[in-house]
């Protein structure tokens, strides 16, 4: 595993649509669009607000296929008897040429070769051709729609003939990869992931990107992460790589398991919740390495006490120390620094992860485990370690 | 006529205590500089060089123990002082554990567990806490 594909929301790229141009040249890395479509069919949160969403409903096509004044999609624009209407087909074509020609096709992208070009530097558009392609994708699960078993679920046979679709008029070159967006609930069921895998399985798309809604690692019990590598470890069984959208250590420690890869932004992002409000203040997150999850900064010095330990000698963990005051500045060097520090001891980790040595990390979650019960016996701190001992006992059992 | 009892109420009982005579009190002592820290101690006394930590509760004593233990890492010793009728359901082993003091307040305070030196604190968070017992902090009866 290495860092090896920038993900950049639609939502973003339409915000920031010039240094989105830059980002993926400078960084000369893969790149994906996630479409967003979840947010046509939710009808709990309304973003319509915002600039960026009436342009994707005119690139997807969505002012064709809903009336003026409706901004939820429904099951029946897109089903006719179990079958794809034609807006659905119409849905998949707009969504994935969105991805393949938005930036290329743009008067942005001819005027940002002009001007590197200009400066002597090529701009290779092969560099602008996504990664994957990912079909038009809908929240599934019993929350939505009145189902005991998902394979009632509409929703999902809407995925799937999205997929289907995408599949079929993709080029030889281009590659399909499906989001499955489900409720946490299903987790709990063997049967019902059994059940969905099997439908995924009829859409020969090349790649799986889960995203299991507001799927914090560090607070879910034990049952649910066990059902999580239950799904990972049979959709891997189709043969395709398959990724957490939004994950952490958790999911990378799946590797053997048949994670492939996992999403997340630079300290924050490890779980999404597609039905919350988002806008919050920027908080300082400072991972801790040794209890695999982040603290709020200013308590990061009761953690090494209560397992008696030094800070972090990295370059950005000096530098942190050094920051002062409270101002605006001062906070956003603390959350750069924060997140550069983050992502060198995510960087190592994988690195071990690699060099087959994810049984030495879990085995390190008892020592650290035993030293915070040991100075914390009640368990005042026990929400920050608590899941390490749930991650031991479900990791133990699946890494072996 | 009964009279709910209020957390202000017991400060006076705290403060008066014969345990903590002619001590000078602060009260509302901010914990830390950081933004998303909002804490503050309810009171907090000098004794013999050590900083004495006690929060103060009228039934909640499993949140006032949480907080007691937190204060661990600015103070030398910290306590509980809980309101009696509400010490039947309390677990005395958490604080034994922890070194955390419990004082039982009845019209007057009681000691009923010594808090013991803190193994946790940290020394920059006890010298920001001395700054912060500032004259406009000092508790005064009213």
């Amino acid at each position: 595993m290495e860092f090896s594909t920038l993900v950049i929301s639609s939502n973003v790229l339409e915000t920031f649509f010039s240094t989105s141009i830059k980002t993926i040249n400078n960084r000369a890395k893969p790149y994906i669009i996630d479409p967003l479509t979840y947010i046509y069919g939710l009808e709990s949160i309304d973003l319509s607000p915002k600039r960026w969403y009436s342009k994707l409903v005119s690139h997807y096509g969505l002012d064709l296929i809903l009336s003026p004044g409706v901004t939820t999609i429904t099951v029946g624009h897109l089903l006719m008897a179990g079958q794809a209407t034609n807006s659905l087909r119409n849905l998949v074509e707009n969504v994935t040429n969105y991805q393949k020609r938005r930036i290329l096709d743009s008067s942005e992208f001819d005027d940002f070769t002009d001007i590197e070009g200009f400066q002597g530097h090529d701009v290779s558009p092969d560099l602008f051709v996504p990664r994957f392609l990912i079909p038009p994708y809908f929240y599934m699960g019993y929350d939505v729609e009145d189902i005991s078993d998902i394979g009632q679920s509409q929703w999902l046979r809407v995925n799937i003939e999205c997929a289907k679709h995408a599949v079929a008029r993709k080029e030889t070159s281009e590659k399909i990869c499906a989001v499955i967006l489900i409720s946490k609930s299903l987790l709990f069921f063997p049967e019902q992931i059994e059940k969905l895998v099997n439908e995924y399985s009829t859409t020969e798309v090349d790649a799986f990107m889960l995203w299991v809604p507001d799927f914090r690692e560090y607070r879910e019990p034990e049952q649910l992460l066990g059902g999580f590598v239950k799904l990972v470890s049979t959709l891997s069984k189709l043969g395709k790589p398959v990724f957490n959208f939004y994950g952490g250590m958790f999911s990378l420690l799946l590797s053997k398991r048949g994670i492939a890869g996992v999403c997340h932004s630079p300290c924050y992002g490890e779980s999404k919740d597609p039905f919350a409000e988002r806008g919050m203040l920027a908080t300082v997150r400072y991972y801790d390495q040794d209890m695999k999850i982040k603290v709020p900064y200013g308590k990061l010095v009761e953690f090494l006490k209560l397992t008696n330990r030094d800070y972090c000698d990295c370059q950005y963990c000096a530098s942190l120390r050094g920051v002062v005051g409270d101002t605006t500045d001062a906070r956003g060097k603390r959350i750069e620094l924060a997140a550069k520090h983050f992502l060198m001891q995510r960087s190592s980790e994988i690195l071990s992860i690699n060099a087959d040595d994810a049984q030495a990390i879990v085995s390190s979650f008892k020592q650290t485990l035993e030293l915070c019960e040991q100075n914390d016996p009640n368990g005042t701190y026990g929400d920050y370690y608590k899941h390490l001992k749930v991650w031991n006992s479900v990791l133990s059992k699946a890494l072996t | 006529m009964v009279q709910e009892i209020k957390e202000e109420d017991l400060y006076p009982v705290v403060t008066s205590a014969e345990r903590f005579k002619g001590n000078l009190f602060f009260h509302q002592v901010p914990v830390a500089d950081w933004t998303e820290c909002t804490k503050r101690i309810d009171l907090i006394t000098l004794e013999d060089g050590k900083v004495v930590a006690i929060e103060l509760k009228v039934s909640d004593w499993r949140d006032a123990f949480h907080q007691a233990f937190r204060n661990l890492f600015a103070s030398d010793l910290s306590f509980v002082a809980l309101w009696h009728r509400h010490f039947r359901s309390l677990d005395r082993r958490m604080f034994e554990k922890c070194g955390v003091g419990l004082i039982e307040l009845n019209g007057t305070a009681r000691v009923m567990i010594q808090a013991r030196n803190s193994q946790l604190t940290i020394p920059e968070r006890r010298e920001y806490l001395l700054t912060q017992c500032l004259p406009e902090r000092v508790y005064q009866k009213s």
